[in-house]
């Protein structure tokens, strides 16, 4: 059986798995909760997991373009961002895939599978984890801009009227939607 | 951890009682000085807890609006819910006591097809603690009968109620059915929710232990042949006790003494702990004042005396600045 | 493949399985982002607060005063004999949980002490320790701890960590209110010089000049009139904005947010509009320049002594009475607590609308209204010629703000004037507007930029709704009637929600009223230009339509 086969077919074993996973990556006493929740994703964060984690899985077996998953990987770091967690720890959750996909088929797959198979397989892992990297930054500017944006709106007509940095508030109705 | 202790609490508990006046005969210490002490201690706690809120002044008229306020003619004034007059405040209390209305509020998040996330509705927590509730009231009262000769009028048909199915020899009564399903199904919650498990207490599983044992002890006595009570000698107890000139009569079970017991322990422990929560739900501020803060002025009896910044020491500051930019002066 | 055998968080290299704690030895991590930096002594001192002090929440040694202990546990004495609540709260809660997934912080961080139950604990394991006979014997098998600095720290964290949006309360069964037990933590902290600096110096600005800036008079008047001349090019409207007038009806108090930050600025617009087109006689007072009240979010005796001015004033310039802006906070305070802390405002009228003669009984003891209240009577009365289309270009829907909904019951008002405003008005999911209203996140002091990820981890649940709006319905602004929320909810939408934006009710009312003798708008308030051909030539349509 090849891998993409056996992916698909035990997609949601190994979702969930990852999930558990993930889950494990929150201080004991809120991973306590997630985990033992009987209906897990009834709450913004696990729901906003749950759907974007699937996304992201799909992609791995190719039905899913860069431009649905790009977005799903974005709505997962966003909540992570602004989490306690390190930047390596924000991220890391992607590389998690790795392992469960290989404890899974190792635990209950009999006959193997290409080991290019999973070469290629890693090697669009570490492109996921790349790309949620690069979704890490920008949301840290983003948060940056975020706190310049919101530290002028406080005081924006005060610098309208007084005509300090005029320049940049002309630009801030634009710079509000520049983000999508 | 919790569990554990108030477990091993209320089987200490029954034990005392079974070696007390079981195995040591201690029937007039059981059976009249201990549930005279307790009844003591729950009369007296009570009133010292409540005197204790109710000295507490209430400074501030801080309702919680759960609905539209008494405004404009036009606009739907919600009464219950946003109560402008001592009567609307009457009818929400009502609600609030009788029905549990903020908890009948409760809600919980959801996925719905979509999938998306809904806030629906949860009812199971305010069913249990209905049921418990209204059983305890009806178990109480229904006790009665062991107090009063004759009997009450009411006592008979709560009574009669309480059987209304006339299933079994002796008939069952409903209510204790329905209060051990309520006390299980809390338990459990509280076990299996990990939120509910997270906040828990000691404190918070021995009630319902405790009251899980009366009940058991209560059941085996009444429909059990081997517990049976002689319910004359329990009768003749109960109207001395009520009487103030205590007999204690023979024929009584161990079993009996460790229900008497676990009741005397309940009464005393009641306002001294949580469970005080039935008189503390009177006074709650939030819920038994008012909306009508902007109508009627709510006096606060330690109003303090404050230094306030006043407009003379304010123009004093900025005069040369307000006369400059032309703004209308006290003093030149 | 010798890796393959480990777990996978192991693999990850995050070593979270901690030892199974029970929440009283799970002491505080001070992570940047999700604390706000402590009081400037400076200010502190200005307003006399004890134990004034350079400290902050990240450092080791908080330079607690020798007897800290001593001065908390005598506070808390104190406030258990002045507040029934406090009391009353400390004592009857079951622990039943009903509260424990309602609030936004837990939501959103899923942080057990975030839970309101928990939070009330930190403080009632204190109180049981020693003020309960049953925690004085039993101490931890009943719950109650000793007060330690750990302890102290947590309550400072979790403390400035509730926003006093009262949700919880809604769905408690004894009506337990965390906002009053945080705002009595609060006031302990205080005792030992543990506060804000976002709540400290805009209290003491506010006591000084009249605003949370720290504005002088003539600064506040560059505003008003640089609003006015702004209008004028417009709308061509040539609006009057009286400033400290003598013997005006009404006085009008708004958050200063209003004149100084955007999208406040636009509701102010709105108000002057109004006012201007119903010729009300009204004024602006430099001195009580302020609506809001961070005296709330500190202690009792500073909510008083900055709230006085409202009165003060008013009897000053010898008004009728008082019309209060769109603010949440403010209004909490102007509605519970202005009339008992300092009325009675007997040399003042009951209020009564100059234009359609409807007297507001329901506030003639505080002799304040609402300006939510005074719109919709307008509107009801057929006093405003309201042309909608001129807000085609929002698709808008509304979030209760938390005091208005939670502390005052003002739910409809503010819906009759959109829908009389907006031509596109959708709802929220049930359950989280009205009374049941998500916080933005930032409430009660804590909007500051030092802790963003706090607030974006609390404004989630809002944004999620939000999102599904805009999802489903197209939603791009977000009405609100709060000061905090139009400043906090645009940060919350740019992370989450970025093409919502953020607004306020009398800006709709602005671009909706149809001034007399007026030309043609080219642009809305904000200065967007409407498409040409303008929309629905401007008729206008006189809206009376039913709640």
């Amino acid at each position: 059986m090849s891998l993409t086969s056996i992916l698909k077919e035990k997609k949601s074993d190994i979702l969930r798995i990852w999930f558990d996973a993930v889950l494990l990556s929150y201080p004991q006493d809120t991973a306590n909760f997630l985990i033992k929740e009987k209906d897990r994703f009834a709450n913004p964060v696990g729901f906003t997991y749950q759907h974007n984690m699937e996304i992201i899985f799909d992609s791995l077996v190719g039905t899913t373009d860069r431009d649905t998953v790009l977005p799903a990987i974005d709505n997962i770091v966003k909540i992570r961002n602004v989490q306690n967690f390190a930047p390596s720890q924000a991220v890391a959750i992607f590389f998690l895939l790795k392992q469960v996909i290989r404890q899974y088929t190792n635990e209950h797959i009999a006959n193997g599978y290409r080991d290019d198979e999973l070469l290629a397989l890693d090697a669009k892992i570490d492109n996921l984890a790349l790309a949620a990297f690069d979704c890490y930054s920008s949301l840290r500017e983003l948060m940056g801009d975020i706190r310049i944006r919101e530290a002028q709106r406080r005081i924006q007509k005060l610098m309208d009227r007084t005509n300090i940095f005029n320049d940049i508030s002309d630009q801030e109705g634009d710079a509000t939607n520049e983000r999508t | 951890m919790g569990i554990i202790i108030s477990l091993v609490a209320v089987i200490a508990l029954t034990l005392v009682a079974w070696i007390g006046a079981g195995t040591l005969g201690l029937h007039y210490l059981f059976g009249v000085i201990i549930p005279y002490l307790a009844l003591a201690a729950f009369v007296f706690g009570l009133i010292y807890r409540v005197v204790k809120w109710a000295k507490a002044p209430v400074p501030f008229k801080i309702t919680t609006t759960c609905g539209q306020q008494k405004s404009l003619p036009w606009i739907r004034h919600n009464k219950l819910e946003s109560p402008f007059t001592g009567w609307q405040v009457f009818g929400r209390m009502l609600l609030e006591i009788l029905f549990f209305r903020s908890l009948f509020r409760n809600t919980k998040m959801a996925l719905k097809k979509g999938p998306r996330l809904v806030y629906g509705s949860e009812k199971y927590l305010w069913l249990a603690g209905l049921a418990f509730h209204y059983s305890f009231l009806v178990i109480v009262l229904r006790h009665l009968r062991f107090f009063i000769e004759p009997i009450p009028g009411f006592v008979m048909a709560i009574q009669n109620l309480d059987g209304f199915f006339q299933v079994g020899l002796p008939i069952i009564y409903i209510t204790d059915g329905v209060i051990l399903a309520a006390l299980v199904f809390l338990f459990f919650r509280r076990v299996i929710n990990p939120k509910v498990r997270y906040i828990s207490l000691a404190a918070d599983y021995f009630p319902l232990f405790l009251i899980g044992a009366i009940a058991l002890t209560g059941i085996l006595m009444r429909y059990f042949e081997a517990f049976k009570a002689e319910l004359i000698a329990v009768k003749e107890l109960a109207i001395g006790l009520v009487g103030f000139s205590p007999v204690v009569p023979e024929g009584l079970d161990v079993i009996f003494f460790i229900h008497l017991f676990l009741v005397s322990v309940l009464l005393m422990y009641f306002p001294m702990s949580k469970l005080v929560h039935m008189g503390g739900v009177f006074l709650s501020p939030t819920r038994n004042l008012a909306n009508n803060n902007r109508n009627r002025r709510h006096v606060n009896p330690w109003n303090p005396d404050v230094k306030v910044h006043t407009y003379e020491e304010y123009e004093d500051e900025f005069r040369e600045l307000m006369k400059a930019a032309d703004m209308p002066l006290e003093k030149e | 493949m010798a890796d393959d055998k480990k777990k996978p968080e192991e693999l990850a290299n995050i070593s979270y399985r901690l030892p199974e704690k029970s929440w009283m030895d799970t002491p505080v991590d001070f992570r940047k982002g999700t604390y706000n930096y402590g009081a400037v002594a400076e200010k502190a001192k200005y307003l006399g607060l004890p134990h004034a002090r350079k400290w902050q929440p990240m450092d080791a040694d908080w330079q607690l005063p020798e007897n800290w202990k001593e001065i908390i546990l005598e506070g808390m004495r104190e406030r258990l004999d002045k507040f029934r609540s406090f009391r009353i709260f400390m004592d009857i809660c079951v622990r039943c949980g009903a509260c424990a997934d309602k609030c936004h912080y837990f939501i959103g961080s899923g942080d057990p002490k975030n839970m309101p139950v928990l939070r009330a604990e930190l403080l009632r394991s204190v109180y049981r320790k020693d003020f309960t006979a049953a925690g004085k014997i039993m101490g931890k098998i009943a719950g109650a701890r000793e007060l330690t600095v750990d302890v102290l720290k947590e309550w400072f964290y979790y403390f400035f960590q509730c926003t006093e949006c009262r949700r919880c309360s809604v769905f408690c069964p004894y009506g337990i209110d965390t906002a009053e037990i945080t705002m009595m933590a609060r006031e302990l902290l205080n005792l030992v010089g543990l506060n804000i600096d976002w709540i400290v110096t805009p209290a003491a600005n506010c006591f000084r000049t009249g605003n949370h800036l720290g504005i002088q008079p003539h600064g506040f008047k560059d505003s008003i009139e640089f609003a006015v001349d702004e209008l004028a090019e417009l709308t061509g409207a040539k609006v009057e904005a009286p400033i400290n007038k003598k013997g005006a009806e009404i006085l009008f108090v708004a958050p200063s947010a209003d004149y100084f930050a955007s999208p406040h600025y636009y509701t102010l617009l709105g108000y002057l509009l109004l006012f201007h087109e119903i010729g009300l006689d009204y004024t602006w007072s430099s001195f009580a320049s302020e609506g809001g009240n961070f005296g709330l979010f500190h202690s009792n005796q500073v909510m008083k002594r900055l709230n006085a001015k409202i009165y003060m004033e008013a009897k000053r310039l010898g008004v009728k009475w008082v019309l209060g802006g769109e603010c949440g906070h403010m209004w909490r305070v102007l509605h519970q607590y202005m009339d008992t802390m300092n009325g009675p405002a007997d040399f003042l009228e009951v209020p009564k609308s100059p234009i359609t003669g409807t007297v507001f009984e329901h506030a003639k003891s505080t002799k304040m209204i609402h300006i939510m209240e005074f719109t919709s009577d307008l509107i009801k009365n057929n006093k405003l010629k309201l042309d909608p289309s001129r807000n085609d270009h929002w698709n808008v829907t509304f979030h209760d703000s938390c005091n208005p909904a939670r502390a005052m019951g003002l739910l409809e008002e503010p819906r009759y004037v959109i829908k009389a405003c907006c031509n596109n008005f959708h709802e929220m999911p049930e359950n989280t507007i009205r009374e049941q209203t998500f916080c933005c996140g930032s409430g009660s002091g804590l909007g500051t930029d030092e802790n963003l990820e706090m607030r974006l981890r609390g404004g989630f649940p809002r944004a999620n709704a939000v999102k599904y709006n805009h999802d489903v319905y197209g939603t791009n602004l977000l009405l609100c009637i709060c000061a905090i929320d139009k400043a906090t909810l645009p940060p919350l939408m740019e992370y989450w929600v970025p093409e919502v934006d953020v607004g306020g009710i009398h800006e709709m009312v602005g671009n909706a009223l149809v001034l007399k003798g007026e030309t043609r708008r080219a642009t809305d308030l904000r200065g967007t230009p409407y498409p040409e051909p303008e929309p629905a030539q401007s008729e206008g349509k006189e809206v009376a339509k039913d709640v």
